[in-house]
């Protein structure tokens, strides 16, 4: 088998990394092809309806034919038909293989070639488990749809809703620039490029191939048939990067040495043969009349013919060295191995001198010039060649940080230097089947009841003062919206309600009903504090394809403010629970809490003067300004912030700890009673787990020290 | 027999050239270069140390030829043998191959 196939330069990436470039990139139908993902797609051919797909798994077959095959494994499958007549029919679960995805460069008219798979022609195959086959006979049992037709139907919409997909891009750009040498810095620019699979039977021995030509003279060599095999030798991630001799030679080799020479890389045209025209260069005090390189197993051989004279003396001869390349921990090494020069030495007259003037000179010299040759091929190979070979795409490889992590061998052969290595792609954790709740509890009614005049005192610096206040009856409505996620669709949602922290659940029955709540906490605020009690809720429910909506009955503020939680779950078409792929009941869950009970005091500021004499008690008399303390300085205040202090206070233990709470609940308003009824409130547990996360000892002590400050000047 | 011995032996057949001034030294040059040119590494051997090669090849200097040649050329005053010795006796192949073209840079006669 060829390596380089009569290319100059070649890259190999790995079937698995190919994978996880299409997982990270592939959009398929607006949803990357990330598994576990879904998908959704209409069935219009032959039946009307809705296909939803939940794909496990993907892999990628790269084939001799330049195409490429994505086989997606799928369960919690469903097809709903509505006409001609409405069928539905889940779980299914099996495979699909989309093959003849197209393999393509796509020229950006900015000299850059992105590569791109087409699923514009792909033709599409799905392969029933034996449960789903049993499933979908089952259920078209006595209907004018069989096995096959279903099927052909299912494949039809698939194929159709696949080949809409079109061409996608894949994140591997190559700047090219057809007619013109090609470099490796400051960036990779190629003459042509090709891309072409490297197949094999097993997945792990594929590979895909980008086929560089850099020298123009070299346009129409190449034919990637001879590529029979990849050269990536890594387990995982692999990739490799592979430079024939001529490739090397021009665009490495003789630029290094006019960079060693003359300190510039562009001047190849100064250098003698084989890289340029002149006829010899002086370097270190001699001459070097020519010089080439070649490559041999394990090693670059370096040769070339030198001159020097003095006088009395004209000298010439040849030298011969190798460079090798390793990895190193930190970059790619050269060792230079010079051996000595063969030298003939013409002398017109004795002189001691000749022996230093020769004998040195142009074997250190050599030495020093070819350790400076390969000291900078191995920079442009690394710095440069490698860092660019993939610029323009992959921004999720950590290529920047080559050498020593991406890369970790290279080998030398007649047919080319290769470097080997891996590119991890980072694939963004799977998502979870789930069912989701969103929504919020709005007021839809607000109607006075009562005003009156609260005189307190808040604190000294402020004094005694008269705090208006009005009281709302409030009518409030709960709305969620129901969504579901990798789970079997469409699916039917089952609501319940628990006032007992989950202890016991009231299922909520048809599309609309009451339902009663026995013994529920129940809070009144009023201007000097809120008063608490078991009572007894109705409420008003209805559920909707889209979701649910709760609304409580404020009873001229009589019902209060209380919480309770709500839960659904869901069936699938056959009427089985919905679960995730481990067997797990799939479900979701709001914490609702009504407020058909509100005292306004915001019209004298009471929450300011709170907020107010807390800083002023707290502040250090010669200290800068008070910083916000660990409880809510303004509103809206932080529900789980505003647990957190009720929590720390009661942890406190200090005799003071009732009215603190007391007046902090006057000045949260029903923000405070929603955070004691909230669900979190209820777990025993939190207080000592919520004391370890957030209040270190040093912590606890400084709001210990505010709170006993606060709770003293009250007391005063 | 050393090798030395055996030089000594083949250039002693030889006729003897008595050399009594540099410029009878010059004078011959071409004869002198070329029973150099026969010696393994000669050329080399004439650097390291040509008084003992002269010996070697039967070119015998007079004592005013050796102060002439000194005199014109003082690094003749201080060699040493040991090196000469070492590589008429060495076996190795020398990466660096001399060439004779000259003895002495010409003087003109004063």
């Amino acid at each position: 088998m060829s390596l380089m196939s009569g290319f100059d330069l070649l890259i190999e990436i790995s079937n698995e990394t190919i994978r996880k470039l299409l997982q990270t990139n592939l959009q398929i139908g607006g949803v990357s092809a990330n598994p576990p993902f879904e998908l959704s797609f209409p069935i219009s051919d032959g039946a009307a309806g809705t296909a939803h797909v939940i794909v496990t798994d993907l892999q990628v077959d790269l084939n001799d034919d330049d195409t490429i095959s994505l086989t997606l494994m799928f369960d919690r499958t469903s097809v709903g038909i509505t006409a001609p007549f409405p069928l539905a029919v889940c779980p299914l679960d099996g495979n699909i293989v989309i093959s003849d995805v197209k393999l393509e460069t796509i020229d950006d008219g900015n000299s850059n070639q992105q590569v791109s798979v087409d699923l514009g022609t792909a033709t599409v195959a799905i392969n029933w488990s034996a449960a789903a086959k049993q499933e979908i006979t089952k259920t078209v049992a006595g209907t004018a749809v069989t096995f096959a037709t279903f099927t052909t139907y299912a494949m039809q919409a698939l194929a159709s809703f696949v080949q809409g997909i079109g061409a996608q891009n894949v994140p591997l750009t190559f700047n090219v620039v057809s007619g013109q040498d090609g470099s490796f810095t400051p960036f990779l620019q190629l003459e042509r490029i090709e891309v072409h699979c490297i197949p094999n039977v097993e997945r792990s021995k594929q590979a895909l191939g980008i086929f560089g030509i850099l020298l123009a003279s070299n346009d129409s060599n190449g034919d990637h048939n001879q590529k029979t095999s990849t050269a990536i030798t890594a387990p995982n991630d692999g990739v490799c990067f592979s430079i024939a001799p001529v490739a090397f030679h021009s665009r490495l080799f003789c630029p290094a040495i006019a960079n060693a020479i003359t300190g510039n890389a562009a001047n190849v045209g100064q250098l003698p043969k084989t890289c340029g025209p002149s006829s010899g260069f002086d370097t270190q005090g001699v001459t070097i009349k020519s010089i080439a390189d070649s490559f041999a197993d394990g090693h670059i051989n370096i040769d070339g013919s030198v001159s020097k004279s003095g006088f009395c003396y004209d000298a010439s001869g040849t030298f011969h060295g190798k460079i090798e390349l390793s990895m190193g921990p930190s970059g790619l090494i050269p060792s230079v191995d010079m051996d000595k020069p063969d030298i003939d030495v013409s002398i017109d007259c004795w002189g001691f001198g000749v022996f230093v003037a020769v004998t040195g000179p142009i074997g250190i010299g050599l030495e020093y010039l070819i350790e400076k040759i390969a000291e900078k091929i191995a920079t442009d190979l690394a710095n440069d060649a490698l860092k660019n070979s993939l610029r323009g795409g992959i921004p999720v490889v950590p290529l920047s940080g080559f050498p020593g992590t991406s890369f970790s061998s290279v080998s030398l052969t007649t047919e080319g230097l290769t470097l080997q290595g891996s590119l991890p792609i980072f694939i963004p954790s799977a998502a979870i089947p789930t069912l989701n709740l969103n929504g919020s509890v709005i007021t839809t009614k607000s109607e006075e009841k009562e005003s009156g005049v609260y005189s307190t005192t808040v604190c000294p610096e402020i004094g005694a003062k008269d705090y208006h206040y009005s009281a709302y009856a409030q009518q409030q409505s709960a709305s969620y919206q129901l969504t579901g996620a990798l789970i079997t669709q469409p699916f039917t949602a089952h609501y319940a309600v628990s006032a007992d922290n989950g202890i016991h659940w009231q299922s909520l029955t048809g599309v609309s009903g009451t339902l009663t709540l026995k013994g529920v906490t129940t809070y009144h605020p009023t201007p000097q504090g809120f008063t608490s009690m078991q009572q007894e809720h109705s409420i008003a429910y209805s559920i909707s394809d889209t979701g649910i909506e709760l609304t409580n009955n404020p009873n001229n503020g009589e019902d209060g403010n209380y919480g309770f939680d709500l839960r659904v779950t869901a069936t699938d078409c056959n009427g089985d629970p919905v679960q995730d792929g481990t067997g797990k009941l799939v479900s979701a869950g709001a914490a609702v809490n009504f407020e058909g009970y509100r005292v306004d005091l915001s019209q004298d500021g009471y929450f300011h003067d709170f907020v107010f004499c807390k800083n002023q008690m707290t502040k250090s008399p010669s200290g800068p300004p008070p910083k916000p303390g660990p409880y809510p300085v303004s509103m809206p205040v932080d529900e789980e912030l505003l647990l957190t202090y009720v929590r720390d206070v009661l942890a406190l233990g200090i005799p003071q700890t009732d009215e603190i709470l007391r007046i902090s609940q006057i000045a949260y308003g029903n923000a405070f009673l929603r955070a004691i009824a909230s669900p979190a409130a209820q777990k025993p547990g939190s207080l000592k787990t919520r004391a370890l996360l957030t209040a270190n000892q040093q912590q606890l002590a400084k709001i210990a020290l505010e709170l006993i400050n606060f709770s003293q000047r009250l007391g005063s | 027999m050393t090798k030395q011995s055996q030089t000594q032996q083949k250039y002693s057949s030889r006729p003897l050239v008595k050399v009594g001034s540099f410029f009878d030294l010059m004078k011959h040059e071409k004869e002198i270069l070329a029973r150099i040119k026969r010696v393994p590494n000669g050329a080399q051997l004439f650097l390291v140390h040509p008084f003992l090669l002269f010996k070697d090849i039967g070119v015998e200097l007079s004592q005013r030829a050796k102060q002439e040649l000194q005199q014109y050329e003082p690094g003749l005053a201080a060699l040493s043998a040991a090196p000469y010795r070492a590589l008429k006796n060495s076996k190795e192949k020398q990466h660096i191959r001399f060439h004779l073209r000259g003895l002495f840079e010409r003087r003109t006669k004063s």
